[in-house]
């Protein structure tokens, strides 16, 4: 799912200075925490208590959709909404925001949260952990499932380097675990020794070229 | 808010229960009765010489004073004689009476309680609340019901989700004991009637977006994964916490007289007749969400959970909650945003969670923490704040919402300065 965090008060109530009448969009989709109704209508109370002390009545709606990364979905179920707003707040990740601009070219879209991460929820200890940086050269089958091109702070593919000590990494003063310790331990657990020797290419950055498309997807 | 009449001696008016040590026969029924074990007897050379209520580990739960077969035991909290003058004032020229008395813990709305009066053809009725029926002696349901009473309906939770594990159950033996005495007596059968009714959680399937926040916040397994479908709640597993519905973000699980609508309206009204009130200086409007069963607030004769009350300095509005558990952040957001001038939530003391699982008062204080770094942000945190009592102290939650009116009053002092 894609992690997210939502922006201060103040810079989203930046965002609105010339608004007046403002739609804030719910995503319930793969954001983490969940960003749906209830959190829209949360920050549409806050925002608006916001403005009041800056003495700007801001009057705001709440409402939400699926997800947010489908122009179609987003085209009916946000259109008889946004009719008489001006501005429309999106609290999906930054595909929610594009997505909307370019289904409503005529309305501004701002984001409500910054992206931060794929990753995963460690609800026990409240924690989301980054776990994919969607590379396009995907190594986790030699890796017994753990990506060092995430979990590296160097992001090397033939590890470890030397910068570790107890299987601790040098880069964040020796707290988080060492990737490639990881993948050898878990290597040796599955009897899979002979992948570490396994040598690899240096990440092939074409396969991440900015922006990627994929083309005739049928469904 | 304490029923305050019982002070007797400064020593002893700390603790909601305690028992009169004169007229105790020392017959040991309230030792074995205790559900929580905290009633120690004393015993010098095999006798039994006192008996002790250790204040720790009691609930103020009420159930040993009802069953007390000496009267020795004395609670401050809907005592039987309180309870049946309180039925008597309220029959006062109006003839016999039809009357329910529900358990708060079920909460059933005043439609439920409409509808379960409609099936036994009660036009007119009024409700009596108390704070698990297994309190009510059956002396008391006796003289209730022999003193110009029509329809007499007892609604306790179902046995195995009373709140004070015994309560429930103790109602229905007496239940069972009274109809066969009424019968000897030639009363009519359905003098007495009993209906069980639990608060359930309820997810609504057309706005559920499947995210298993619920499922995983669930430490009772009531939440059933339907494959493909949208999860639903096990009726069985569910103890009506509130916890999920709290928590959830579509806005879709739902529980009778607790619903998210339902307190979202109330807040709305409540702040619309406060604004249309003429502003008095250094007045503040107070929103108290409480545990239910960490106050017992006195007798009313209200049909509805929701009470306000006006004192000379402020507006208190009482928020009552099935477990802390259920307060739900969007609803302290609304009060803040509707006027209100602060927002307390008052739950139990860290160990006397009744749902003793999932332990609604911890969920609560992580929400209130996590809510207080965003309100930071507009500098209001200190509008909302949050307390643990315990009933058996009587004045700790009224306490509580003094000292917050205290400084409400020295901020708001400090401002105009």
């Amino acid at each position: 799912m894609i992690i997210t965090e939502v922006k201060p008060i103040d810079e989203i109530l930046g965002f609105l200075e010339s608004s007046k009448k403002v739609l804030f969009v719910g995503c319930d989709g793969c954001t983490q925490p969940p960003r749906g109704l209830k959190e829209a209508s949360l920050y549409a109370m806050l925002i608006e208590m916001g403005g009041k002390l800056k003495n700007k009545t801001l009057e705001i709606k709440a409402t939400t959709v699926s997800v947010s990364c489908d122009n179609n979905l987003i085209s009916t179920t946000l259109r008889p909404q946004v009719a008489d707003v001006d501005t429309i707040v999106s609290f999906a990740c930054g595909i929610g925001v594009q997505a909307i601009t370019e289904v409503f070219p005529e309305k501004t879209c701002y984001p409500a949260q910054n992206s931060m991460f794929y990753g995963l929820q460690e609800r026990e200890q409240g924690k989301m952990l980054e776990r994919c940086r969607a590379c396009g050269n995907c190594i986790l089958a030699d890796t017994g499932g753990i990506c060092p091109i995430t979990r590296c702070a160097k992001q090397i593919r033939n590890g470890p380097c030397g910068g570790n000590v107890k299987g601790k990494c040098e880069v964040g003063g020796y707290t988080k675990p060492c990737a490639w310790i990881d993948i050898y331990d878990r290597l040796k657990s599955i009897d899979r020794l002979d992948l570490f020797e396994k040598f690899h290419l240096p990440r092939d950055y074409k396969t991440a070229q900015w922006p990627r498309e994929i083309n005739n997807v049928v469904e | 808010m304490a029923i305050s009449e019982i002070k007797t001696s400064p020593q002893e008016c700390e603790l909601a229960v305690r028992i009169d040590q004169d007229a105790c026969s020392r017959c040991a029924v309230c030792i074995s009765t205790c559900p929580y074990e905290a009633i120690e007897g004393k015993f010098t050379q095999n006798k039994l010489e006192e008996v002790k209520i250790n204040p720790d580990k009691c609930q103020a739960c009420g159930i040993c004073p009802s069953s007390c077969p000496s009267s020795a035991i004395k609670t401050v909290y809907y005592e039987s004689g309180i309870l049946v003058d309180h039925v008597s004032q309220l029959s006062i020229g109006k003839g016999p009476l039809n009357l329910v008395i529900a358990c708060k813990g079920n909460g059933p709305s005043a439609d439920e309680i409409k509808k379960l009066s409609q099936i036994r053809k009660l036009d007119d009725y009024l409700t009596l609340r108390v704070p698990c029926l297994g309190r009510v002696s059956p002396e008391t349901i006796l003289q209730i019901t022999t003193s110009n009473m029509k329809h007499l309906v007892l609604v306790p939770c179902e046995e195995d989700l009373c709140k004070y594990k015994e309560g429930s159950k103790k109602l229905h033996y007496r239940y069972l004991l009274l109809k066969s005495l009424m019968n000897d007596l030639e009363y009519e059968s359905n003098l007495l009637t009993l209906e069980e009714n639990s608060v359930k959680a309820e997810i609504d399937q057309s706005n559920c977006v499947s995210c298993m926040n619920c499922w995983y916040a669930c430490k009772y397994s009531a939440i059933k994964l339907n494959g493909k479908d949208t999860p639903s709640v096990d009726p069985d597993l569910c103890v009506g916490c509130g916890v999920c519905v709290g928590l959830c973000p579509a806005i879709t699980i739902r529980m009778k007289g607790y619903d998210s609508r339902q307190i979202e309206d109330t807040i709305d009204s409540i702040s619309k007749s406060l604004h249309s009130a003429v502003e008095i200086e250094k007045h503040s409007n107070i929103l108290v969400m409480y545990c239910q069963w960490c106050n017992f607030p006195k007798l009313s004769i209200n049909t509805e959970n929701i009470v306000t009350e006006n004192r000379d300095d402020s507006n208190i509005t009482y928020l009552p909650l099935p477990c802390l558990g259920r307060m739900d952040s969007m609803h302290i957001v609304q009060a803040l945003y509707a006027g209100f001038d602060a927002v307390l939530a008052v739950g139990c003391k860290k160990d006397s969670c009744k749902m003793d699982k999932i332990k609604g008062n911890e969920v609560a204080e992580a929400r209130i923490n996590n809510l207080k770094t965003i309100l930071k942000q507009l500098s209001i945190d200190s509008k909302l704040s949050v307390d643990f009592v315990r009933p058996e102290y009587i004045d700790d939650f009224s306490g509580s919402i003094n000292s917050l009116i205290k400084n409400l009053k020295l901020s708001k002092g400090n401002g105009d300065s």
